[in-house]
């Protein structure tokens, strides 16, 4: 046992354990719900599927912490392979890899899910004291000019030029060190990840953690839920070891996250009575858009985003038909595995670009799933599980603007190429070759993405015909079951989640004691 | 080169002929490492876990294929491409595992789809390459998805390891904090019989 968690080597034999509330998950989720739950008083049990990797075990090598931090180490893509989906496999979930970027929820989208999906006590006076109380826990504040490097000076000078609105982007870190391995899990826990936040205080405050330690089936009892059959995993086979727990709970508390939540569902028979599982599911797909530029960039040192570009962040129609927007910009990060592999080309055009890669500079855009093209999850009959995403013709109009947006961006930067990766991919020599946007295949496979913020599959809403949770987080047709993480967002977040889930997750420990309170 | 269409069922009725026809070709032994039965299948490459030796021999001509030759690169065997990937592809859930492999071999008789009277691996690099870049501008979906993730995991394990970097300008990781090897790393690397 490391710092108060449980690991495979630490589980020997078979056991039951009995607890008030079972999480299943550990991240910005199920960690800030556990620290919730405990802070009043109450006893939690937080399973989470993937390993323990602190500080000591991190090595900033990007191969190496794909595969202790990320599940299946990056390597998965949705159904047509066009997507590269990124979530977190460890304690800490994905807050360990991700960007540290803690943005409230922008106000259109809480009016959104409010006016237009029907959810309760969500909108920003019913959130505003958990964004305050997590700001101050996790140190949150804007990007400072020590926090800038040479990208995002670039980003933010020639966006004023271009007068496009622009902020400092809120992080959650405290005396980073700038070393730009955000991606890889921060080594000098300055990022404020759960995996150093939340769980310690839930674990000093009586919570069990357990890593390594797979949910497997529910035991049904009526409308209750009343244990959870958990497989430990080998960690050095990623494979269940045979040794098995039973949790006895009061009370569940779902958070998978956007990519599992509504998968494990599945998994438990509920689909024919939540026909909504699995649907609408969002992960803002994220497009890419490199330039070359005469000085050094040396994209990968320092913060990833610190200042991000809101200018475009609402579509905009005109007499009905689209103009643009739908989108957050912002400066890309990667160290250069990804980076190699979200270049266009083969051989010499490829390994040129590789040999200039000091001085590219990248951009990405966040971009807002349409709320009419969302995509899927599937429980497959083999056990699998299936992401379907398809472009619908909104959605590709908004990936293609969020591009083209970025070539302006970058030619104002000051680069002397522009490159758009892609199976076939475009490298622009000035603004006067954008026709050649139309090479540009916007479709499954055309591009190269990258989508490490999934949502939806177990929707907020009314009832089961259009959802999966009510707006107390508690699952329709079960008594016990709660769902705490993205996957309950109506639609997409538009931007980094994190903060919005924590948020979320504040309001979903409330619902969870007022429940048991009722219920005594 | 002239391509000629191909319809996306029978592109995967053929893709999975092809998945059972080198099946039946792969060079498989037993190991007992670790108290664990362990398929491991002796290859060009070394001992690998989950590609044949023709699945191998595929994403080593496709690695050939697309990666530099040049000095101060290293080359497909020093960069580890093959051995890497196979690594990385042994953790994942098994639906992406068999994908994986139902790749290489689609990706092995691609070329005869097209009309070419060679398998992939067989052409020499100068017409594979003239072969991929041919592929730019399908509109099979099937086959950009093949062709795109292939690229990707070589790119990925290419410019991971550390042998490429120096020439590149990656100054590594910032720490310079010696590698801390996973659990999970050093189990295969008992299981292909590695230090």
């Amino acid at each position: 046992m490391r710092d108060g968690i449980f690991e495979y080597s630490d589980i020997t034999e078979d056991q039951v354990i009995n607890t008030q509330i079972c999480v299943i998950g550990s991240g910005c989720g199920g960690a800030t719900v556990a620290k919730k739950l405990t802070d009043a008083g109450l006893d939690v049990v937080v399973l989470e599927r993937g390993g323990y990797y602190p500080a000591g075990d991190m090595d900033q090598n990007e191969l190496n912490m794909a595969g202790k931090i990320s599940a299946n180490r990056n390597l998965e893509t949705n159904q047509d392979g066009g997507n590269v989906l990124v979530s977190g496999h460890n304690i800490g979930g994905a807050s360990v890899h991700y960007w540290a970027d803690s943005y409230r929820t922008p106000q259109f989208k809480l009016d959104q899910w409010q006016f237009d999906f029907g959810i309760k006590g969500h909108q920003m006076a019913d959130l505003v004291p958990a964004f305050d109380e997590i700001e101050r826990d996790l140190h949150i504040h804007r990007a400072k000019d020590e926090s800038f490097n040479t990208m995002n000076k670039l980003l933010k000078q020639s966006s004023e030029e271009l007068h496009w609105h622009g902020h400092r982007v809120p992080q959650a870190r405290q005396h980073c060190q700038k070393s730009g391995h955000c991606m890889q899990g921060c080594m000098y826990n300055a990022k404020q990840s759960q995996m150093i936040t939340n769980i310690p205080k839930a674990i000093s405050q009586g919570a069990k953690v357990f890593a390594d330690a797979e949910a497997g089936q529910f035991i049904f009892e009526d409308d209750k839920v009343t244990a959870l059959t958990v497989n430990m995993i080998d960690r050095r086979t990623n494979k269940p070891n045979g040794i098995k727990m039973i949790v006895k709970a009061e009370q569940f508390v779902v958070t998978a996250g956007g990519f599992n939540s509504s998968f494990f569902l599945m998994q438990q028979g509920l689909k024919d009575k939540l026909p909504q599982l699995g649907q609408h599911f969002s992960m803002n797909p994220s497009t890419m858009v490199h330039g070359i530029y005469d000085e050094n960039i040396t994209l990968w040192r320092n913060i990833p985003a610190a200042y991000g570009i809101d200018h475009f962040m609402e579509r905009s129609f005109k007499d009905g038909e689209y103009q643009e927007g739908g989108y957050l910009l912002m400066p890309n990060q990667i160290q250069p595995a990804l980076f190699a592999a979200f270049l266009p080309g083969y051989g010499e055009t490829h390994s040129d670009l590789m040999l200039q890669m000091p001085n590219i500079g990248g951009t990405i855009s966040w971009v807002d799933d349409v709320e009419s093209e969302l995509g899927e999850v599937l429980l497959n009959d083999d056990g699998s599980k299936t992401v379907n995403y398809e472009y619908g013709p909104l959605t590709k109009k908004i990936l293609k603007d969020s591009i083209l947006k970025q070539i302006i961006l970058q030619f104002k930067a000051g680069a002397k190429k522009v490159i758009v990766g892609g199976h076939q991919g475009i490298t622009l020599n000035s603004l006067d070759d954008l026709a050649k946007l139309d090479e540009l295949l916007v479709t499954a496979g055309g591009l190269f993405l990258g989508s490490p913020h999934p949502g939806g599959g177990c929707r907020m809403g009314k009832d089961s015909t259009d959802s999966v949770v009510d707006s107390n987080h508690k699952v329709h047709g079960l008594s016990n079951v709660f769902v705490s993480d993205s996957s309950v967002f109506p639609s997409s977040s538009a931007l980094d989640p994190s903060l919005t889930i924590m948020a979320f997750s504040h309001m979903a420990a409330k619902s969870i004691i007022e429940a048991r309170n009722q219920s005594v | 080169m002239k391509l000629q269409p191909i319809s996306r069922r029978s592109f995967l009725r053929i893709g999975a002929t092809c998945t059972a026809a080198t099946s039946a070709a792969v060079m498989s032994g037993c190991s007992w490492l670790s108290g664990e039965k362990q398929e491991t299948n002796i290859t060009d490459f070394g001992t690998l876990l989950v590609m044949d030796n023709a699945q191998a021999t595929t994403l080593y001509a496709f690695a050939e294929t697309i990666l530099p030759n040049k000095p101060g690169l290293p080359d497909v065997k020093t960069a580890r491409v093959i051995n890497r990937a196979d690594e990385e592809f042994y953790f994942v859930d098994e639906k992406i595992k068999n994908d994986f492999k139902t790749m290489l071999d689609v990706m092995e008789y691609l070329p005869v789809f097209y009309g070419e009277f060679s398998r992939f691996s067989k052409m020499d690099s100068k017409n594979r390459l003239t072969f991929l870049n041919s592929l730019n501008n399908t509109s099979n979906e099937t086959v950009r998805a093949v062709v795109n993730n292939c690229r990707m995991i070589c790119y990925n394990m290419y410019y991971g390891h550390e042998s490429t970097w120096q020439a590149i300008g990656y100054d590594g990781p910032f720490s310079k904090r010696p590698q801390v090897m996973s659990e999970q790393r050093k189990h295969y690397a008992k299981l292909v019989g590695e230090k």
